[in-house]
């Protein structure tokens, strides 16, 4: 899927602008951004519920204006916005069936079943985790090569949490289907993606491979006898926290010469610590002002 | 069993090709058997399924693991492996505590290799 120049516009506001990005089959993606960055705004854009400003988006060259069948091929539920509330899950599960002709009925009852669902309930009358649990088993069962998922984590206690996780997972492994998962939940978010997209600025600022950040990137706390931070590490490293003479630094292109080269500034402290999500979100957009939902 | 350490700042794909292998040298796994597959060790951990796969393959290429077609992932027999680098790993861990010690005692690096050279003499020389 490729989404190129977007932008989109509401009442002369531009919410997202020049969005460009595009999604690999068999790929987690991570789209990661401060509140009212405009997360929900691209999911709905993508996923058709509003008309573009401008740009393109499009599934194997074509494009899903002109060929609404490719939808399809998307799954989204809006999270503020949806129908689910007013209908039983038997009558869901009509209501999807229709709309995605490749639904695996047979998937869905077992997984169901294998979680404990009823099928007759209504579905405001379950309880939060259920609802995330049962948004995820529609994912699944809907059998979309895209899976749009807005905060699917969210609110849920950690047993459900591992399941939603887990049927994610399973599901995804070894097949050609794509997830893009807005999340807020950092920590649970990078063990599972392989790239995290960081919205900022009204467009898609940063793309980072995960893998390849732990391999190439460090994060070091440093001290040094002097107070001063050493011209070394200022031209390397981004500062992430100073307190008093202890520094933590991320290093985007760490080397061995490197390494030997601040070694021979002889720090008392040298000390390789994990480089994580939060951290590459804070470095990038502790400076950005919070925007209304 | 397997495991991915939050506090580690190497790779998760590394984390795991090594914790595999700890397994291994632990007797927690032998030689014969099965590994769980991608997809279930991807539920298992949670983690990024081709993250796993990774290092699966990781594992093949350097001759611990081998994939039947069919029927699985199964943990090699290990008897004539020339070399065993999660032991070499740990040697190397070892010598650089020795290194800290002997820099504060100021031992010079020179000191350090007559003496390395001497046991290797009294050990009958370079294995290669």
């Amino acid at each position: 899927m490729k989404i190129e120049h977007v932008t989109k516009k509401m009442e002369q506001t531009t919410i997202i602008e020049n969005v460009n990005f595009s999604l690999e089959k068999g790929e987690i993606v991570g789209l990661i951004g401060r509140n009212g960055s405009g997360k929900t705004t691209l999911f709905r854009t993508i996923a058709g519920h509003y008309l573009l400003d401008d740009g393109e988006i499009s599934i194997d060259n074509q494009r899903l204006d002109q060929y609404p069948q490719l939808k399809e091929q998307l799954f989204y539920i809006d999270e503020k916005e949806n129908f689910l509330s007013a209908y039983s899950l038997k009558k869901l599960n009509q209501f999807y069936r229709l709309a995605y002709p490749n639904f695996d009925q047979n998937l869905y009852l077992e997984l169901m079943q294998s979680h404990g669902l009823p099928l007759t309930l209504s579905y405001r009358r379950m309880s939060k985790g259920m609802q995330g649990l049962y948004k995820m088993i529609l994912a699944i069962a809907s059998n979309a090569t895209f899976l749009l998922l807005d905060e699917p984590f969210d609110g849920l206690d950690v047993i459900v949490r591992k399941k939603v996780i887990g049927l994610l997972l399973e599901s995804l492994s070894e097949s050609n289907r794509t997830a893009l998962i807005a999340s807020h939940n950092l920590n649970e978010l990078e063990h599972i993606i392989d790239r995290a997209l960081l919205i900022k600025g009204k467009t898609i600022e940063g793309d980072y491979r995960l893998e390849t950040i732990r391999e190439q990137s460090r994060k070091l706390q440093l001290v040094f006898r002097s107070k001063q931070i050493p011209p070394l590490i200022k031209q390397h490293s981004k500062l992430i926290q100073k307190q008093g003479r202890v520094l933590t630094a991320l290093f985007d292109n760490y080397t061995e010469e490197l390494a030997a080269e601040i070694q021979q500034l002889d720090p008392l402290v040298f000390e390789e610590l994990p480089l994580t999500l939060e951290d590459l979100f804070e470095a990038n957009l502790r400076q950005e002002a919070l925007v209304e939902g | 069993m397997v495991r991915i350490n939050k506090a580690s700042s190497k790779p998760y794909y590394e984390q795991l090709v090594l914790s595999i292998k700890e397994d291994i040298l632990n007797g927690v796994l032998t030689a014969g058997d099965q590994v769980p597959s991608v997809r279930e060790m991807a539920k298992h951990l949670l983690m990024n399924p081709n993250t796993v796969s990774k290092a699966y393959k990781v594992l093949e290429n350097e001759q611990v693991l081998v994939t039947i077609k069919g029927k699985g992932t199964f943990v090699k027999v290990t008897e004539d492996l020339p070399r065993d680098e999660i032991r070499i790993l740990q040697v190397k861990e070892r010598l650089k505590e020795l290194m800290i010690e002997a820099r504060h005692l100021q031992i010079s690096i020179r000191e350090l290799t007559d003496w390395m050279n001497g046991f290797e003499q009294e050990l009958g020389g370079d294995p290669q």
